[in-house]
């Protein structure tokens, strides 16, 4: 995993590496669907790890013939789901 | 795969011969490492077409509410593929095939390559032999490993894993000017063309341009 430094608020997951925007790192931001109430730290690790499942496991069999967007909407919850049930984290 | 060999040799000898800087091949794509973008037509999504990756996400605003400004956007993205031999342009990515004759697109064209099965729809300009603007649809009857499409006995009704149909707009003067793709095969020409806007070309050169 790489800290992208500036730029864009972004987090992706390409050709087996995970890059995350600075302010992503630090931990001060939001994910849509996450309990508001979650601090900074649980955040950024839901979306390291969230983002790690994309790298681990077969994006296009969950993706089935969704599009790229639809796909992008649809995955967000149960990939975000199982990395707090990994954490252990409760909502 | 012979039209791929021929065209990274080309490109090799030419900058063996020369001394030159190295000359990208041509491939479907175009110039890859140029981007290629798609907006939505309320400019809230993009997918960007570059180094053989097809990348989507969405568009922060330039003004973010207060509410929005630690907001954390994910881009997903897949492999691109050139399937481009002697006969068609041809890229493909995710169970969609984008593909057009290197020579005269005819009215009512249908083709096969790459596994889908295309079919020129509607000519927006063209004559009785040539179509310069299309809307053609790519059939993709059945999954191919992860990300490919191949033809399926009997055609789709009949395939056990059918794939998505994209229909895209190709303008012979600046490539693939829009695309789209939905589950099944639209039944009428108001759901093609529909179907065919939903990522609209940003700029002068689309997918297959080259």
């Amino acid at each position: 995993m790489v800290a992208s430094p500036g730029g864009e608020n972004a987090i992706y997951t390409e050709n087996g590496q995970t890059t995350i925007s600075g302010v992503g790192v630090t931990g001060e931001y939001t994910i849509p669907g996450l309990d508001p109430n979650l601090d900074a730290d649980a955040v950024r690790q839901i979306a390291i790890i969230h983002e790690g499942m994309h790298d681990k496991v077969n994006d296009s069999v969950i993706r089935g013939n969704l599009s790229l967007g639809d796909y992008s909407g649809a995955h967000q919850e149960s990939f975000d789901k199982a990395a707090i049930t990994l954490l252990g984290i409760d909502q | 795969m012979l039209g791929n060999l021929a065209r990274r040799f080309t490109a090799f000898f030419l900058c063996t011969a020369f001394s030159c800087a190295v000359i990208p091949a041509p491939t479907g794509i175009g110039d890859t490492a140029q981007e290629t973008r798609y907006e939505n037509a309320v400019r809230t999504y993009y997918e960007r077409f570059s180094s053989g990756r097809w990348q989507g996400a969405q568009i922060a605003p330039r003004s973010p509410l207060e509410s929005e400004k630690r907001r954390l956007l994910e881009k997903v993205s897949v492999d691109v593929h050139d399937c481009s031999n002697e006969q068609y342009k041809c890229i493909f990515g995710s169970y969609r095939v984008f593909a057009v004759p290197r020579g005269k697109l005819s009215p009512s064209a249908a083709y096969v390559t790459a596994g889908s099965a295309f079919h020129v729809e509607e000519c927006f300009r063209g004559d009785a032999t040539t179509c310069q603007v299309a809307l053609i649809s790519s059939d993709c009857q059945q999954h191919s490993g992860i990300d490919a499409c191949m033809e399926a006995d009997g055609g789709r009704t009949r395939s056990p894993n059918p794939g998505p149909v994209l229909y895209f707009i190709f303008n012979t003067d600046f490539g693939v000017t829009a695309y789209g793709s939905v589950a099944s095969p639209a039944q009428t020409a108001d759901e093609r063309r529909t179907a065919a806007v939903q990522m609209i070309l940003q700029g002068r050169q689309g997918l297959l341009s080259k």
